[in-house]
């Protein structure tokens, strides 16, 4: 095949998985920037006139989609540092020292793990009312860690296990205790790791919904619980406004993915034994 | 867990001792918070929220006479009564009133909900006569009242004018043959491409909207007495033609997954020509903002077969005001349900978009004057029926109806095979 054929079906390949991925995306963004009489004209409309009125109708008719949107930063945030914090100990664990009773937990993690979300939220919400933890960001944050602890666990102690022993070893040497090992070498070299289990805990908990809807009312409640409202069964959805709030709602996330990435693909262990 | 009578007694001691502290607080002076459970509708209509609306702040004005803060939880329709379901069966619950469809007005959550006829006795709501007896019915089992109707959507036949005259079309339908036939008539492709159903319905969302097309051929899913009524000559009729219809592209590819938001957008942007939908829909239908046909969308009661010795059909849907057994302020929620139900105030949330269960309303000059498609509504209600839900498994023979009467539209059954299938499945349930 020549050359210049194989470049341009590469070049086309690259345009197909774009559109497919960034297409949704794209026509949300700039849907929420049209006219309401724009967003859905056939042949659709590229080029316009962009309007903020959508996200001034935002910030009127859904005056409380700002402060649940700070209450979904704080459980997401809580949430990430409490899930990623855990599993860093967990992937120590299991990364280091084996045994019959840890291979047991590690497959009761994950068998949990499978359980849909759902049949939780039925034993559970009397048990969170008993507490007096309903409508509390706590309950949130302690359920968004949870599900995400073995998961993210197993994900960090991948990252565990190509730290060489050696560097353990070499730091008991000159002689550093248990935790001054942990804190001061596996830590900042499993960083790649937390971040890459921070991305999944803290995008979950971003979006989540269902626990949000059962175990809050007023004080707790997350964005996507008003973004769902916005979806309307009895007047219709108000589909500027939906589209100015997801998009919005998209900002962190995307923010979040893109700085992440460097630490993501830095190779933080290179030439660690080297020498 | 287990009753015993010191647990009654403490429970309703607790109750009674709620009641006066409320009671003590509001007469102290201390501001109370009322918290309520409902759609966003109720709050805006309540409120007076939705732009243009001249009805005012019904319950923020009760608010401030009575010195409490109120609190809305608002959540879309099957999210909120999941939740509703749910504080029913605490201890006690935050909720102190909360709105019910008539759908899942069960007797099981009956049961859950504070009788209403001893406060209605102790403290009545002005002219409750005024309310008509068959929707007091719906809201009240073995002889107990457990809520207090406030709203009802009831179905019209929503057309575009444009479109009727782009087709030559001069007039709306007056009998189902011709809504029918207008349907393949109002069914071709623009010059742009674009393509326009004849007729649409919001088939995902639930059997409502359904069951008032099929009504019109006569068909019914069960009578008020809960005699089931789906194997019958008309539903095999109605189903045949629904079938028909798909097949030639008059109803959308989709039909089966058609959801309400697809529904308003597609006859606000001329994609739909005709649509069976609640009467309120006229308001966003011709919202200049959102529609490309603003002005132009007309509705009329949807007519019945001429056969049946009646002019017209309507399916109606009730949402009802409750207060729970395990609330804490429950005379201030009944002081609430007695102000918004008031006549004045029923005409006022009316003028806010809400659809008045007090037919007396639609005699008000104003509501003639504001809202010109509650005159075609009045005539609807009136010979609406409601799909009856004073049994247990009423949620899930709706679920059935769906499956069954969509296998039949989209001919993965025959409609004789699918209405065979539904009265085997549902009669059980209902008679259970």
């Amino acid at each position: 095949m020549p050359k210049a054929l194989r470049q341009l079906l590469r070049a086309f390949a690259v345009l197909v998985v774009f559109c497919w991925s960034a297409g949704p995306i794209l026509f949300v963004v700039s849907s929420s920037f049209k006219r309401q009489l724009d967003i859905f004209a056939y042949p659709p409309k590229v080029v316009f006139q962009p309007t903020f009125d959508h996200y001034v109708a935002l910030w009127h008719q859904w005056d409380a989609f700002l402060p649940t949107l700070w209450n979904s930063v704080i459980a997401s945030v809580g949430a990430t540092v409490l899930a990623v914090g855990v599993s860093f100990l967990g992937g120590y664990v299991y990364s280091r020292y084996s045994g019959k009773l840890l291979a047991i937990s590690a497959v009761y993690m994950i068998a949990i793990r499978l359980l849909p979300p759902i049949v939780v939220t039925l034993p559970l919400f009397p048990v969170v009312d008993y507490l007096g933890l309903s409508d509390t960001l706590t309950v949130l944050i302690l359920l968004y860690a949870s599900f995400w602890v073995s998961m993210c666990t197993m994900i960090i102690k991948t990252f565990i296990d190509e730290i060489p022993t050696e560097l353990d070893e070499a730091a008991f040497v000159d002689g550093a205790t248990h935790l001054q090992t942990i804190t001061r070498v596996i830590l900042p070299l499993s960083l790649q790791g937390m971040m890459a289990a921070a991305i999944f805990v803290f995008v979950y908990s971003w979006n989540e919904y269902l626990f949000a809807l059962i175990f809050t009312t007023q004080n707790a409640k997350t964005a996507p619980l008003v973004i769902s409202e916005v979806m309307d069964a009895i007047y219709g959805t108000d589909w500027g406004v939906l589209f100015a709030g997801v998009t919005i709602q998209l900002v962190p996330v995307v923010a979040l993915v893109v700085l992440g990435q460097r630490l993501l693909v830095a190779g933080l262990t290179a030439g660690a034994v080297k020498g | 867990m287990k009753i015993t009578r010191r647990s009654a007694l403490a429970l309703a001691g607790s109750a009674v001792g709620a009641a006066a502290a409320t009671r003590a607080a509001a007469q102290d002076g201390k501001e109370v918070t009322l918290t309520i459970l409902s759609h966003k509708v109720h709050e805006i209509v309540a409120r007076g929220l939705a732009p243009g609306t001249t009805g005012g702040d019904i319950a923020g004005e009760w608010a401030k006479r009575n010195n409490v803060k109120l609190v809305w939880i608002t959540a879309d329709i099957d999210p909120m009564h999941d939740r509703l379901l749910r504080e029913l069966t605490l201890r006690s619950t935050a909720i102190d009133l909360a709105f019910v469809i008539n759908k899942y007005a069960t007797p099981r959550m009956s049961r859950l909900l504070e009788p209403l006829a001893p406060w209605n006795q102790k403290e009545p709501i002005e002219d409750f006569k005024g309310i008509p007896p068959n929707l007091i019915a719906s809201t009240t089992y073995n002889n107990s009242l457990f809520a207090i109707p406030f709203r009802h959507a009831t179905t019209g036949l929503h057309y575009n004018q444009a479109i009727f005259k782009e087709r030559g079309l001069s007039a709306p339908p007056g009998t189902p043959d011709e809504v029918i036939d207008y349907a393949r008539k109002l069914t071709f492709t623009r010059a742009d491409g674009t393509k326009v159903n004849g007729l649409t319905v919001p088939a995902g969302a639930g059997p409502f909207a359904v069951l008032s097309m099929l009504n019109m051929f006569g068909a019914e899913l069960m009578d008020q007495k809960l005699n089931v009524k789906v194997n019958s000559p008309e539903m095999i009729k109605a189903l045949r033609t629904v079938h028909e219809l798909y097949k030639e592209g008059v109803l959308p590819s989709n039909y089966a997954t058609l959801s309400i938001d697809e529904v308003i957008t597609s006859v606000q942007t001329g994609q739909a020509a005709m649509v069976f939908d609640p009467f309120a829909r006229y308001t966003i239908y011709n919202d200049p903002k959102k529609s490309k046909y603003a002005g132009q969308i007309k509705v009329i009661p949807i007519p019945a077969d001429p056969a049946s010795g009646r002019k017209i059909v309507a399916m109606t849907e009730i949402w009802s005001m409750v207060i729970p057994k395990n609330s804490t302020h429950k005379e201030l929620a009944w002081s609430l349900i007695r102000d918004l139900s008031s006549p004045a105030n029923t005409i006022r949330a009316a003028l806010n978009g809400n659809g008045p269960i007090r037919p007396a309303a639609y005699n008000d000059p104003r509501l003639k004057e504001k809202l010109p498609y509650t005159q075609q509504e009045q005539i609807a209600i009136s010979q609406a029926t409601t799909i009856p839900s004073s049994y247990d498994a009423s949620g899930q023979v709706n679920m059935i109806f769906m499956e069954e009467s969509q296998a039949a539209v989209l001919g993965l059954k025959t409609p004789e095979e699918a209405v065979a299938s539904m009265q085997k499945r549902i009669v059980p349930l209902v008679k259970r």
